[in-house]
C-alpha cells in the first residue's frame, strides 16, 4: 500500500526506525519502494546504516585480568564489611 | 548491560548482594566489569580514566544498593552511575569541550558522497575508526551519550530512556539526529576516497 502524500523528508524520519526494525509491515513495504526508486534517499540510507555499522565497530574490546577482578571484589568486600 | 542475565537470575543476584554475600559481590564484578568499563572508555577515551571509573562504580553500586528499591532497574541504574561518573570525571579533568560542532545539515547532505561501496579496509581502517569516534565526540552531550548507548554499546531504547530519564521519543529523535550528523562527517571523511 502506497502512503500518500509522503516527501523524502518523511522518509528520511524513517531510517531510525527501520534500521532498528520497529516499522509495521505496511510502512515498512511502502519505505523499501521509496528508497529503491529515489536515488537520493538510497544514498542517505544505506550511508546511514552504514554509519550505524561503523559506529559498533568503535566499542573498545577490553579484558578485564583477573587479577583486576580479584583485587576489585577485594576492595567491594571490604566495604561490605564496612558497611556491616 | 540489559543483555546479561535473566529477570529472576538478576533480581536473585541483587538480594544476595544486598545481604553482602560475598561470592555475589564476585559474580556481580565477573558479569558487569567488561560493561562499565567499555561504557566508561566510550565516554572518556581513556582506559586509565575508565578503570578508575570502573572502579568508583562499582563501590557506589555496592554502597548504595540497599537504596535501589526495584531489582528490576539494576541495569540501568548501573548504567546511570557509570554515566555520571564518567561525565563527573571529564568535569573535573575539563576534557569534555566540544571543539568543533558536528554537521546538522541533514537534507542538504542527501547529495553527499555515498561512501557505502567503499572497500572494507578502507571503511574500517585506524584512521576511519578515529573520525568516526571524533565524530561521535563533537556531537552535543545528550545526543552523544544516547548514540555511544545505542549504536556502541548495543542498548535498547526502552533501556536508554531509563538510564537517561527521557521519553523513548527523546531518545528516538535524538539518536537519529546523531546518526545523521556522524554520517554527514563520515561523507566529508570519505569524499576523497570517492
Amino acid at each position: 500500500m502506497k502512503l500518500e502524500g509522503r516527501c523524502c523528508r518523511d522518509y528520511i524520519k524513517l531510517f531510525d526506525d527501520y534500521v532498528d526494525k520497529e516499522l509495521s509491515e505496511e510502512i515498512q513495504q511502502d519505505f523499501k519502494e521509496h528508497i529503491q526508486s529515489c536515488r537520493k534517499c538510497w544514498s542517505l540510507f544505506r550511508t546511514y546504516n552504514l554509519t550505524v555499522t561503523l559506529s559498533r565497530k568503535t566499542r573498545h574490546s577490553c579484558m578485564i585480568s583477573t587479577d583486576q577482578i580479584q583485587s576489585l571484589c577485594s576492595i567491594l568486600c571490604t566495604k561490605l564489611t564496612q558497611k556491616e | 548491560m540489559a543483555k546479561g542475565k535473566n529477570v529472576s537470575g538478576l533480581n536473585e543476584l541483587v538480594e544476595r548482594i544486598k545481604s553482602a554475600d560475598p561470592g555475589a559481590v564476585e559474580e556481580f564484578v565477573k558479569e558487569y566489569s567488561s560493561k562499565v568499563f567499555s561504557l566508561a572508555y566510550s565516554l572518556t577515551r581513556s582506559e586509565a580514566a575508565a578503570e578508575e571509573i570502573m572502579q568508583e562504580v562499582f563501590i557506589t553500586v555496592i554502597t548504595k544498593i540497599n537504596t535501589l528499591e526495584n531489582n528490576e532497574y539494576f541495569s540501568t541504574w548501573l548504567y546511570r552511575v557509570t554515566m555520571n561518573a564518567a561525565y563527573g570525571f571529564l568535569r573535573k579533568e575539563k576534557k569534555y569541550s566540544v571543539k568543533f560542532q558536528a554537521d546538522d545539515s541533514e537534507i542538504d547532505s542527501a547529495a553527499s558522497t555515498d561512501f557505502a561501496e567503499l572497500p572494507d579496509n578502507v571503511l574500517e581502517s585506524d584512521e576511519s575508526m578515529e573520525i568516526i569516534n571524533r565524530a561521535i565526540d563533537s556531537l552535543p552531550k545528550s545526543i552523544r551519550t544516547i548514540v555511544i548507548l545505542k549504536d556502541v554499546e548495543g542498548l535498547k531504547n526502552e533501556d536508554i530512556a531509563a538510564t537517561m530519564r527521557l521519553s523513548l521519543s527523546a531518545v528516538k529523535s535524538r539518536l537519529h539526529r546523531g546518526r545523521l550528523m556522524l554520517r554527514n562527517s563520515l561523507s566529508k571523511h570519505f569524499r576523497r576516497y570517492a
